[in-house]
């Protein structure tokens, strides 16, 4: 009830608020009719009877609409049915316009004065309707400004409660024309927006800072720069190319604005502006930018801690490769390359004197890659250049069957690893081995002038898989001039650009055919990858060992 | 012709009327609110009055009841003008005194009519 009450004395205010500034209109161009000379052009009549039948229909409009005999129903199939009636008071600006420049032009300074108040007028019924008839016909709101209006000045009229819920920004409005300027900016206020006002593009141009304005409203037609020079000069900026412009202009102005929407302004608005057509439009602008900048900020921070996080791998990265073995040049010549396939990888390698007579050589290659899978490579490494296992580092089954208890892969993340384990005793040109898991290491040899290649593998468990495996010993003798090479599996599990895979054989077979006595290897075995895999990345982490031994004659 | 009182707050409201009215020869008197209705109706003694009902200081409802018991202006006509086109706001001035009711906006047509019967009416009676 109380509602109802509340709705009816609104609806009888609006109606009168509304009804003042229609009565102008009709009033003087009823009056204008009656008093303009007959010799006036045709086309002023014409435009009167335009205004004064534009008019009626939106007083027929209004009275339709705010009978606050009505039920809602009623006023809504009204509202709906009368879709055109919203078009006429922008249709009385117009004409009002053009009358304007008509009896400047025919030089009737006397016309000009009543003319204006029928502009004037219909301009601040643009307004009243905006306030009122978009905003006061959803019913919580109804309540609220019926009630503001009973308790005398209102804090609600100055911010609508229905603009509370659409985005409000910071506009520069910039037009030449003063009259247009603060039309539009009285417009975006009401509506709750920020509104700052130019005179002149180039004027503007000083005042824009990348944070100053959410959007740029620019009249096309502007004395100096123009809206479409002033568009280009920002779009050239990098720094405030992404400020929102909507450009405003007169309707015939069609071409001018596809022109600017292709130079990358974001929206156009012609005069008279349409009130709905302006709200929607500087809305939808204002969401886009609002969703773009937080994208923009989500990036920002992102970009940041990727950055972060790179600097930190990059410095993880740095350790492992000094992880790695110098080449060696005593003894045996050992040299090595490793292509981790992520900044870090889960293969680690090494090789050094254990003493005086015998050289161990190791890889392990843990199950995946990235940092966990270095983390614990690393470790590896390093527990096995220190001796820091309860085992004896010249017999390669202890040492596996010791990190295979070390480092159970339910204590590490669930990663286990497969490893190589060599020890070369060089007194007695016997390298004996042991492996887990892992493809067998090479040994290139030359025997009665052909190259032979014998893979080196005890078939032992994975490391770290389970606290039972076991794993066996083999050797083999040695003799000068012999290749080793140890690698890990990712050196030969190449996809090649076809789809199809490299296989160990593939490997096997080039390793062969490249053997060249006292020469490296190293450098073709790589060429050779590479041209399989066609491209320069890896799908896994890449290590490779090249021993050469090259023994002296036993005296 | 007739000296026609025109109490009428709204600037452009009553350039418009009394611009109008002229036009058909009337003579215009100008009050802006009911105070100064009510004295220029007493120093005047108009042959007609146009009322305004929201009128600032006195409202247009108070006024015509004060003319309408003031012995030497009662027989004043007076049309009630208001943009209320509701048939309470008719009642509601009829109540109040006035001779006759129109709306704004005003269509002059109606209103000269209107003046014109209350004029030969207020002769009639004289």
């Amino acid at each position: 009830m109380q509602l109802a009450a509340d709705k009816k004395e609104l609806f009888s205010t609006i109606r009168h608020e509304l009804r003042t500034p229609l009565n102008h209109i009709i009033g003087y161009s009823e009056l204008l009719a009656e008093e303009a000379s007959p010799e006036l052009p045709a086309s002023f009549h014409e435009s009167l009877q335009q205004i004064h039948h534009h008019g009626r229909a939106m007083l027929g409009f209004i009275n339709e609409i705010f009978d606050e005999n009505k039920s809602d129903q009623e006023r809504e199939s009204s509202l709906n049915s009368s879709s055109e009636t919203g078009k006429s008071v922008t249709e009385i600006v117009s004409f009002a316009e053009k009358l304007k420049a008509q009896v400047i032009q025919l030089n009737k300074p006397e016309l000009v004065e009543d003319i204006h108040k029928i502009h004037s007028a219909a301009l601040s019924l643009l307004s009243l309707i905006e306030k009122n008839l978009l905003i006061s016909l959803s019913e919580p709101t109804v309540k609220s400004r019926a009630r503001a209006r009973k308790g005398g000045p209102s804090k609600a009229k100055k911010m609508p409660d229905a603009v509370a819920t659409h985005f409000l920004g910071k506009i520069l409005v910039i037009d030449d024309d003063k009259a247009n300027r603060d039309l539009l900016a009285r417009r975006l206020r009401n509506q709750g927006h920020k509104v700052f006002t130019s005179g002149s593009a180039t004027e503007a141009l000083k005042q824009i800072t990348p944070d100053a304005f959410d959007i740029l409203l620019v009249d096309v037609v502007m004395p100096g720069l123009s809206g479409i020079d002033f568009l280009m000069k920002l779009k050239e900026d990098d720094e405030l190319r992404h400020i929102p412009i909507i450009l405003i202009s007169g309707m015939d102005d069609w071409d001018v604005l596809i022109q600017c929407i292709e130079q990358g302004a974001e929206d156009y608005l012609t005069k008279p502006f349409d009130p709905v057509l302006l709200k929607a439009r500087i809305g939808s602008c204002l969401e886009k930018k609002y969703l773009r900048d937080q994208e923009h900020r989500v990036m920002l921070a992102l970009k940041k801690s990727q950055e972060r996080l790179a600097g930190e791998l990059n410095e993880a990265a740095r350790y492992v490769r000094s992880l790695l073995p110098l080449p060696l040049r005593t003894g045996v010549l050992i040299d090595h390359h490793l292509v981790p396939s992520s900044q870090l990888g889960g293969d680690a390698y090494g090789y050094h004197w254990v003493d005086n007579t015998h050289l161990c050589i190791y890889l392990i290659d843990i199950c995946g890659h990235g940092v966990g899978a270095a983390l614990l490579s690393s470790s590896i490494v390093n527990v096995l250049r220190a001796h820091s296992l309860p085992a004896n580092f010249l017999d390669p089954a202890a040492i596996l069957s010791a990190l295979n208890l070390s480092f159970p892969m339910d204590q590490h993340n669930n990663m286990y690893f497969t490893a190589w384990y060599g020890v070369f005793d060089s007194r007695r040109n016997i390298l004996s081995f042991a492996s887990g898991g892992h493809p067998p290491a090479l040994l290139v040899q030359k025997k009665d002038e052909t190259v032979v290649s014998t893979p080196l593998t005890t078939r032992g468990p994975v490391v770290g898989g389970f606290p039972e495996s076991k794993f066996s010993n083999s050797e083999t003798r040695i003799e000068a001039g012999d290749h080793l090479y140890v690698f890990s599996d990712g050196v030969y599990e190449i996809q090649r650009p076809d789809g199809s895979w490299c296989k160990l054989q593939d490997l096997t077979a080039f390793v062969t055919s490249s053997y060249l006595e006292g020469k490296s290897s190293l450098e073709p075995i790589l060429a050779f990858l590479k041209k399989e895999r066609g491209i320069e990345t890896f799908e896994d982490d890449v290590s490779l060992m090249e021993c050469r031994f090259d023994l002296k004659p036993e005296s | 012709m007739a000296t026609i009182l025109l109490v009428e707050d709204n600037e452009m409201n009553r350039d418009m009327l009394s611009r109008r009215l002229e036009r058909r020869g009337h003579k215009i008197l100008i009050a802006v609110d009911g105070e100064e209705g009510l004295l220029k109706t007493e120093a005047e003694l108009p042959d007609i009055i146009l009322m305004d009902m929201s009128l600032p200081k006195i409202d247009g409802w108070e006024t015509t009841r004060r003319i309408k018991q003031n012995p030497k202006t009662a027989g004043i006509p007076i049309i009630a003008l208001t943009a209320h086109a509701m048939k309470s706001d008719e009642d509601r001035a009829r109540e109040a005194g006035c001779n006759d009711f129109d709306t704004k906006p005003v269509d002059l047509n109606r209103l000269l009519e209107k003046i014109n019967r209350q004029l030969n009416s207020a002769k009639g009676e004289n």
